[in-house]
């Protein structure tokens, strides 16, 4: 046993349930097990506009965990590292819009953007006013020709949430998104791989290395634009630091610098690991 | 956000104005956001009076000097053959750290109380907790320091030296029989009441049972298969057996 789980095709239903059960009340989940994990505010009238977010499993407290007043009023939860079904994200939409609207948050996955964009034109053939905005704030490998969305979606959950409480109309809470996504830059390293629940760990990294760029776990397949997304692994911690941190850290610099010289800025910095390349 | 077990972290930088500052502070009760706040700078508060312990004024009394380095000298000579000791049970050192403390102490001994023995207890505890290592060192200190206060309440030697076994068999746990220096004191210090020459037999009698006791419950000794311990004395019973033997 690598892990204390039950099984892992229950592991995420389970996690859902604990935490709904512990919520004190305030969330619930969508009638929809297996494939249809949604998690939701029970406190919601549907009369501002919902914020949804989701993705892959496996990296809690994203995004069940900021389900509640004034961030999220939904997320979908896929298999672990997986994009959750348009089914399932589609779910989520009817159940938490109603005449105000409602905005995705996407992290800039392949699948994600897949599912959560044919859930949303879905939605509009019912009639509601869906937006999308997807976050791409990873600058660690500047030479993907696509930016992974990382924990920078966090500010987005918080800035947008906030205003949706507020009362904020849908194109108001849009474009505030927008905003934060179009300036949020996020960099990244990890001393190991993860362990997928019930596949053994990948030893792909060697002691005393570290991996710039939020490790992906490699799906066989998806090896050539996989290791595109890998960093050198040929230096030690602190030189390959030094290599890709010099182009990368001037797009994360120049956030930093900018932010300075008008004097506003913050940053917050987060735990995190790697995200998988999910695939549709 | 997490990735599983994944050993990393990252940082995410923006540059908010002040309405987006706002946004971020808003309330929310999920427990998940991690809330904003300013670092500051790191607050330092010095460090509370009473660490480093008053140093009892020196004073000078002949014969405890020469007792006291007499004493010493006994450990030093017996450096050798209390490491061959300590060698059969454990890391063979402890003739060279009592040998290195006893050379302290007789460097010291000047600066010591020598006119007024409860404080020469406890400065003799304090001078070996700094000079001693290992948990050997503590415990002494620990004797020394409840005989300086017993002896401060009044109490006469015998019963200030037994105060400070005593404390010091409550703080490290070892009770006769755990083949430790206690086996060799103990019985010392009770036959201490008849004189110092029954101490001194009572004292080797003890170390000597140590020998064939097989199961030391504390100490390092206590790591050690019980075939490699029988036929050896502990070395630190065998330190006080010749102690009183000197004194005697």
């Amino acid at each position: 046993m690598a892990q204390f789980i039950n099984t892992k095709e229950s592991i995420v239903t389970e996690a859902v349930d604990g935490l709904v059960a512990a919520s004190g009340g305030k969330l619930a989940r969508l009638d929809g097990y297996p494939h249809i994990r949604v998690v939701v505010r029970n406190d919601w009238d549907k009369s501002r506009v919902a914020l949804i977010s989701g993705g892959g499993s496996g990296h809690e407290p994203a995004h069940a965990g900021f389900v509640g007043e004034g961030m999220l009023t939904a997320a979908v939860c896929g298999d672990i590292f997986a994009s959750p079904t348009v089914d399932a994200v589609l779910a989520g939409i009817l159940a938490v819009t109603g005449s105000s609207g409602c905005l995705l948050i996407v992290k800039n996955y392949t699948g994600d953007r897949l599912n959560f964009g044919l859930a949303a034109e879905r939605a509009r053939q019912f009639g509601l006013n869906v937006e999308m905005v997807i976050v791409a704030d990873d600058v660690a490998l500047p030479d993907l020709p696509q930016a992974r969305g990382v924990a920078g979606t966090l500010f987005v959950h918080k800035i947008a949430g906030a205003l949706a409480e507020n009362g904020a109309d849908l194109a108001h809470v849009a474009a505030a998104a927008r905003k934060v996504v179009s300036k949020t830059k996020s960099i990244g390293m990890s001393l190991n791989t993860c362990t997928i629940p019930g596949s053994p760990k990948e030893d792909r990294i060697p002691p005393g290395m570290a991996e710039l760029g939020l490790a992906s776990t490699v799906k066989p397949g998806l090896n050539r634009s996989s290791s595109r997304g890998r960093a050198k692994l040929s230096l030690p911690w602190s030189s390959a630091c030094q290599l890709q941190w010099k182009k990368s850290r001037m797009s994360l610099w120049s956030t930093i610098s900018a932010a300075r010289r008008s004097s506003r800025c913050r940053s917050s910095s987060t735990k995190s690991g790697g995200q998988r390349l999910a695939s549709g | 956000m997490t990735s599983l077990d994944m050993h990393g972290f990252s940082i995410s930088a923006y540059p908010a104005d002040d309405a987006e500052i706002a946004l971020l502070k808003q309330h929310t009760p999920l427990a998940a956001w991690p809330r904003v706040c300013r670092l500051g700078q790191v607050a330092i508060e010095a460090l509370p009076d009473g660490l480093t312990p008053a140093v009892p004024m020196p004073s000078t009394h002949k014969p405890t000097k020469e007792l006291l380095t007499s004493c010493c000298e006994v450990l030093i000579a017996a450096e050798n053959d209390l490491n061959a000791l300590d060698a059969k049970s454990g890391d063979g050192d402890t003739g060279s750290t009592l040998a290195g403390a006893a050379r302290a102490l007789i460097s010291a001994v000047d600066r010591l109380p020598l006119a007024d023995h409860a404080q020469l207890y406890r400065a003799i505890g304090l001078e070996l907790s700094q000079t001693m290592g290992g948990s050997c060192g503590v415990l002494l200190a620990i004797f020394f320091a409840a005989a300086g206060d017993a002896a401060s309440s009044g109490l006469p030697m015998r019963e200030a030296l037994q105060a400070g076994l005593r404390r010091m068999q409550e703080i490290g746990g070892a009770r006769p029989g755990d083949r430790t220096m206690v086996d060799a004191l103990a019985p010392a210090l009770d036959a201490l009441e008849e004189s110092l020459p029954e101490a001194a037999k009572a004292a080797r009698a003890g170390a000597d049972r140590t020998a064939h006791m097989s199961k030391a419950n504390a100490g390092r000794a206590s790591y050690v298969n019980a075939k490699h311990l029988a036929g050896h004395a502990d070395p630190g019973a065998e330190a006080v057996a010749r102690l009183f033997e000197h004194l005697a």
